[in-house]
């Protein structure tokens, strides 16, 4: 890993109008770097904004305030994005939640797989579309009997393996993947996330790994930033944050996290959190090198 | 306590549940009608093999002759043999037919799907535009379209059958597209770089393509009504195009001659076609239905 940064958020803030009036604020004033080579795992209670940052980085949504600096080129300003189409739409790959829903049902596996390439017409360095589909299956270990069959045929791993196949079969330096392995089963969550660490390893892509499961991201992440109502409360390398936890929410959270040895489950106590109304809205301050806290 | 206090009995013998009845796979489909259809169709296809002589040759010595041995289904005033007619003029009204729903069809995908795609006062505009084509009477439009492109053809006259029946199946493939196009598989196939024909085609046509079957169906047996009423009230094609229409545009004469052949053959042929159309089309609607009850 270099320190070079490959994906720089500014300042981000998205709200979602509800009413001429009313609008609610996903996405409060947050800022985070992502360097090459990096695992960055972004943590926060369901509804704290995760997916919107998710999406923000994606261009999926335009933000209202902030910029998204990616290899340098602000992706939210349209000229920029329309001169670099190309490279921000290969280079730039998404996984989804809930892989029922993000694989056409009526589409065969070979062709979910080999769609990216066909759509920037890329001719396959395997030749044709299907011997490249057969093969980044084999990457993400499914069998290539699986070719022609259709997700809802697919167990949930399995199709989450398609999405990661179809992910990479672009060779993409960024990966975003939002709550990846929520909808899967505990033991299927962790083959998941070995996949993952073991393509990362192999890729060396940046990765940025959305999640609510915090022994998943200790394991996997290499820095951790921690989300509460839109906003990062604390960013920090994995150890030292899983070690010396600064913010009273980042407490809250490890102490919800399960201890697999009975004695010590059974002494482990919920820190309960719960915000002060009127807390001055914190800024991340630098504690300790690489460590912030909001204060 | 006796030794053999714990006695393995395993479970009670069931006798095992009968295999369910497989329902025969002509279970419930509309058999009749397809059988009747596809005979006329392939006659209306091959009558070239069984029809030696030129149908539209003119026999004046035999003008309204009844059906008998040498003419099956007699002739008509202009002793032309209706059984070669019959069949040749199949030919054309079913090439209207399906010609007239694919142009229609066409416009309904292509303008539901911009509809259904656009920011809502591009879509609202597309709509009150639906809503304005479809208040005005359609026999209106075909006339005046007809004035527009001069000499009717079949291709102009299924031009214009086409023009005039696109507005409700673009309605339901509107609505079909608003809900299918947030869906993530389309959004993973945009941020992928997907334009607006590549979704169309890969992902929203083939998820809503079950729910306008129907419609396609149903827009054969219009436009081929749609030809029949045109030739017959003589603002369709000419006479000397042989059309099942036309034949019965030779109706007026024939009444008054007493030669009722004239009107009942093509007719018979006519309403059957259109009868068997219908009933494969509510097939078609039945099934789409029961498709979206089981998802
Ligand atoms: N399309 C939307 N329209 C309106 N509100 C939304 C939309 N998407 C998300 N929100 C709101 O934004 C907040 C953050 O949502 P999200 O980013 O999905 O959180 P997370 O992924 O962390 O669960 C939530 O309060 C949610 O209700
Ligand atoms: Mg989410």
């Amino acid at each position: 890993m270099d320190n070079e940064i490959l994906l720089d958020v500014q300042h981000l803030t998205h709200f979602f109008p509800i009413t001429k009036k009313i609008a609610v604020k996903a996405v409060d004033d947050l800022s985070f770097q992502l360097r090459r080579g990096e695992i960055f795992g972004l943590v926060g209670e369901s509804g704290s904004g995760k997916s919107t940052v998710a999406r923000c980085v994606m261009n999926l949504y335009r933000p209202q305030a902030g910029r998204i600096l990616y290899k340098g080129i602000d992706t939210c300003d349209r000229r920029a994005f329309r001169k670099n189409r190309r490279m921000l739409q290969t280079t730039r790959q998404l996984i989804f939640q809930d892989s029922a829903s993000s694989l056409n049902q009526r589409m065969r596996v070979c062709d979910i797989i080999a769609e990216p390439m066909r759509i920037q017409h890329i001719t396959p360095p395997r030749g044709t579309h299907r011997a490249e589909a057969a093969f980044q299956m084999h990457y993400v270990g499914l069998d290539p009997s699986f070719l022609d069959r259709y997700p809802p045929e697919l167990s949930g791993g399995q199709r989450q393996r398609v999405a990661i196949a179809r992910a990479l079969a672009m060779e993409p330096e960024l990966l975003v993947a939002d709550e990846p392995i929520a909808s899967l089963d505990v033991s299927i969550q962790a083959q998941i996330v070995n996949l993952f660490k073991h393509l990362q390893q192999e890729h060396g892509f940046s990765f940025l790994f959305i999640a609510h499961d915090l022994a998943m991201v200790e394991f996997l992440c290499d820095r951790v930033g921690v989300m509460y109502h839109g906003r990062l409360l604390e960013v920090a390398p994995t150890e030292e944050l899983f070690q010396h936890p600064l913010h009273p929410y980042t407490k809250s959270l490890l102490s919800a996290i399960p201890i697999p040895d009975p004695v010590r489950e059974r002494a482990r106590k919920l820190i309960p959190y719960e915000e002060e109304p009127g807390a001055p809205r914190g800024t991340l301050r630098e504690v300790s090198p690489d460590h912030f806290v909001a204060e | 306590m006796k030794d053999d206090g714990f006695v393995i009995v395993g479970v009670r013998e069931t006798p095992p549940p009968p295999a369910p009845r497989r329902e025969p796979w002509y279970r419930g489909k509309p058999l009749f009608a397809g059988g009747v259809l596809g005979v006329i169709v392939l006659g209306c296809l091959l009558c070239g093999l069984f029809i030696p002589g030129d149908p539209s040759y003119m026999d004046l010595a035999n003008a309204s002759a009844a059906p008998g041995r040498a003419f099956l289904f007699g002739t008509d005033t202009m002793g032309r043999d209706i059984f070669s007619m019959i069949w040749y003029g199949g030919r054309v009204s079913l090439l209207i037919g399906v010609a007239g729903a694919a142009i229609s069809t066409a416009v309904a995908v292509v303008l539901g799907a911009v509809s259904g795609c656009a920011p809502a006062w591009l879509d609202a505009l597309l709509m009150r535009l639906t809503e304005l084509f479809l208040s005005v009477p359609n026999l209106l439009l075909v006339v005046f379209l007809q004035a527009i492109l001069g000499e009717a053809s079949v291709l102009s006259i299924s031009l214009v059958i086409g023009l005039t029946s696109w507005t409700s199946m673009a309605k339901v493939v509107r609505t079909e597209v608003r809900q299918l196009r947030s869906s993530e598989y389309v959004v993973a196939a945009r941020s992928m770089g997907g334009g607006f024909f590549h979704i169309l085609w890969r992902h929203l046509i083939p998820n809503f393509l079950s729910s306008i079957m129907f419609m396609v169906v149903m827009n054969v047996r219009s436009a081929i009504a749609a030809e029949s009423t045109l030739s017959f009230m003589g603002i369709g094609l000419p006479l000397e195009v042989v059309t099942w229409g036309s034949m019965l545009s030779l109706s007026e004469k024939a009444l008054l001659s007493g030669a009722w052949w004239i009107i009942l053959v093509p007719g018979i042929f006519l309403v059957t076609t259109l009868l068997c159309l219908t009933s494969l089309g509510s097939y078609l609607r039945k099934a789409a239905n029961r498709k979206e009850r089981n998802l």
